[in-house]
């Protein structure tokens, strides 16, 4: 086991016996790539440090559950969780009757209403862009760009193979690419 | 004008950035509402959630519900058959059962031989010879009107129980069944089948053989391969691939390279035309997504090729080699220079490594250099690769001034030039024509030997750190 694997398998051992160290050292290894599709993906920060935030308590108050195989099944577990916070989210915000918002089915990763979202600067281009490309490779640009997991990590989490993860990612720069230049 | 790194770089900058604060605030709510689990032990007299005992428990459970016939018809399963998938299956768990990488590998291999052995089956179920095509009313004149005499061919083969004629037409070819022996009566029985023909004509280009045995249906006829044999050699493609795929080297730019192919290939509708003779049968050709060949021995070969994508699988005398390559040429500016009619030969270098998954073609001519890669592992196939980048370059050009090099390791990325050596093209360069003077026989390098310098001494040896960086964007 190299070293990396090491350390959070540690951890997720010591997590789940109560150790408070082990559980803070987690959650800074996998804070900001949370963070960084929750922020994708919702409309304010309010809301998506909220969600971050729901993600953590469901991940350590299951995390005695939690069989561990490798890092990345570690990635795959608090993504599923992301997944399940964030499609609830958008079934509340439906029902408060928020326009421009849609149901988000943590299957279908595919949420419109982003594509109005103006928290981050210089960034309405990118959002047009991604809109641009089909679910599961917009799904591997922001997953590897924003949460910046590597190809194998994305291959686990998206059940892919590694090769198939590379090749829609290239394809979908070249795709961006050559939409905006034009 | 955006890039590929501007693309990246753009994505990159608007990427949600969590500040401290509300980092540290944010595990502050965490910390409060988490409570401490104390962890109970399993139930259960074993873990049956471990990945390492499932695969031991389904095998036992078909062993058990009397699956073993089921098992074992399904070894003898092509791909399209019923029993296929279980097959698949099989094979897919013990390639996980596998308690060490070379068992895995070992393993790979057999299973990538058996896809090539299912292939052949397949191509030779499906292939079927077409009667004899020359009919008396097809021979007037709508069938020579266009000909044209420099593509005329008439062979003539004496068997012990008759004599078969083909005659090909440019791409037409036309069999029929003869019981002349001599040259003259065949003259004359070809001009029979054939009216607009002259004695002339005909005396030119045939050329007579015998062979002492019965006709058999092959020689009679065109050998072609049934609608359901194109759907079923392109389904058996498609699972090779697939299990390439799946189950292929750690190299990532291999395996994107078989990602790239797998699931890509159709029936392009050209599979009908087979060539069989001697024994040996083709199907497709250089320019088809697809290119099967299958000699009398038995030994295959697979290629397929989309884009600049390139597999190949060949298997001679029972030992299986994936190649793959990437034929883009590294140099896009010098790649436009290269593909022009204006190229001329400039001092012209061309040296070829080839090593056990690829082969790495460097040129360089007038102070610039490309690199691009190639399957092919013999001398000529080599030179056809380099022909195809460079078209304006003869065979005996690039035979005159190749150099090639076994070296016996995968091809690391260093070696494909993305190594800063590249010269960028100059174009206050003029192209003057020089004699390319070949080089002696003992310069180049043979196929099968490895160079005796200090080059092979001088074998790149990649840092942890390359390696890391190559996986990463």
């Amino acid at each position: 086991m190299d070293e990396k694997a090491h350390d959070i398998s540690r951890l997720i051992h010591e997590s789940a016996k109560g150790d408070a160290e082990s559980s803070k050292e987690l959650y800074e290894l996998l804070v900001d790539k949370v963070y960084a599709y929750v922020g994708y993906r919702t409309s304010t920060k309010e809301h998506a440090t909220d969600l971050t935030q729901d993600v953590f308590i469901d991940f350590f108050g299951n995390l005695h559950t939690f069989v561990y195989k490798s890092p990345a099944h570690v990635y795959a577990y608090v993504f599923v969780i992301t997944k399940r916070k964030l499609a609830r989210h958008y079934a509340d915000m439906n029902m408060r009757g928020n326009v421009g918002h849609t149901p988000f089915d943590e299957e279908q990763i595919h949420d419109t209403s982003l594509d109005s979202k103006v928290t981050y600067a210089n960034d309405f281009d990118v959002n047009h862009a991604l809109s641009l490309l089909d679910d599961a490779t917009r799904e591997i640009v922001v997953l590897h760009h924003f949460s910046q997991y590597t190809f194998g990590e994305i291959a686990v989490l998206m059940n892919m193979s590694e090769s198939a993860v590379r090749v829609r990612h290239h394809r979908a720069l070249k795709l961006l690419a050559q939409k905006m230049s034009t | 004008m955006f890039n590929e790194n501007d693309i990246i770089k753009k994505i990159n900058n608007t990427r949600p950035i969590l500040s401290a604060d509300d980092r540290i605030h944010m595990w502050g709510n965490i910390e409060t509402k988490l409570i401490t689990i104390q962890h109970k032990p399993t139930p259960f007299i074993f873990n049956i959630k471990s990945h390492k005992t499932m695969p031991s428990l389904i095998l036992l459970l078909i062993a058990l519900l009397g699956g073993g016939a089921t098992v074992f018809a399904s070894d003898a399963a092509k791909p399209g058959d019923l029993l296929f998938p279980v097959e698949r299956s099989i094979e897919d768990l013990q390639i996980k059962l596998a308690r060490s990488d070379e068992s895995r590998t070992a393993l790979t291999k057999k299973f990538a031989n058996e896809r090539l052995q299912e292939l052949k089956e397949i191509v030779n179920e499906e292939t079927t010879v077409l009667p004899s095509n020359v009919q008396s009313d097809v021979l007037s004149t709508s069938t020579v009107t266009s000909l044209n005499a420099d593509s005329l061919k008439i062979d003539a083969t004496t068997y012990t129980d008759t004599t078969i004629v083909k005659v090909q037409l440019e791409e037409q070819k036309f069999y029929f069944e003869s019981p002349a022996q001599s040259r003259t009566d065949l003259i004359l029985a070809v001009e029979a089948k054939f009216p607009t023909l002259t004695d002339a004509q005909v005396d030119k280009v045939l050329t007579l053989s015998s062979k002492d045995r019965a006709s058999i249906p092959q020689d009679k006829g065109i050998v072609t391969l049934t609608d359901a044999g194109n759907a079923r050699v392109t389904g058996a493609i498609n699972e090779l691939l697939k299990f390439l795929d799946k189950t292929g080297s750690s190299d990532i730019k291999r395996q994107e390279i078989v990602g790239l192919l797998s699931g890509e290939i159709s029936n392009d509708g050209n599979l009908s035309q087979v060539q069989h003779e001697g024994g040996n049968t083709q199907i497709g050709d250089e320019n088809s997504q697809f290119e099967i060949k299958i000699d009398k021995n038995g030994n295959s070969k697979v290629e397929v090729r989309n884009g600049n994508a390139r597999v190949k699988v060949e298997d001679t005398n029972g030992d299986t080699k994936v190649r793959t390559a990437d034929t883009s040429v590294s140099n896009e500016d010098t790649n436009k220079l290269a593909t022009t009619s204006a190229i001329n030969p400039l001092q012209l270098a061309v040296d070829a490594k080839i090593f056990t998954d690829t082969t790495v073609v460097k040129i360089d001519f007038g102070g610039q250099t490309v690199y691009f890669e190639a399957v092919a592992d013999t001398r000529d196939g080599i030179i056809s690769a380099v022909q195809q980048h460079f078209p304006a370059l003869t065979k005996d050009q690039i035979d005159a001034v190749i150099t090639l090099e076994v070296v016996k390791r995968a091809s690391k990325p260093e070696d494909s030039g993305l190594t800063p050596t590249q010269v960028a093209p100059d174009p206050t360069v003029t192209p003057v024509v020089t004699p390319v003077t070949p080089k002696h026989e003992d310069e180049n390098k043979n196929e099968d030997g490895s160079k005796e310098n200090e080059r092979k001494n001088s074998e790149n040896q990649s840092t942890d750190e390359d390696r890391e960086n190559s996986e990463n964007d």
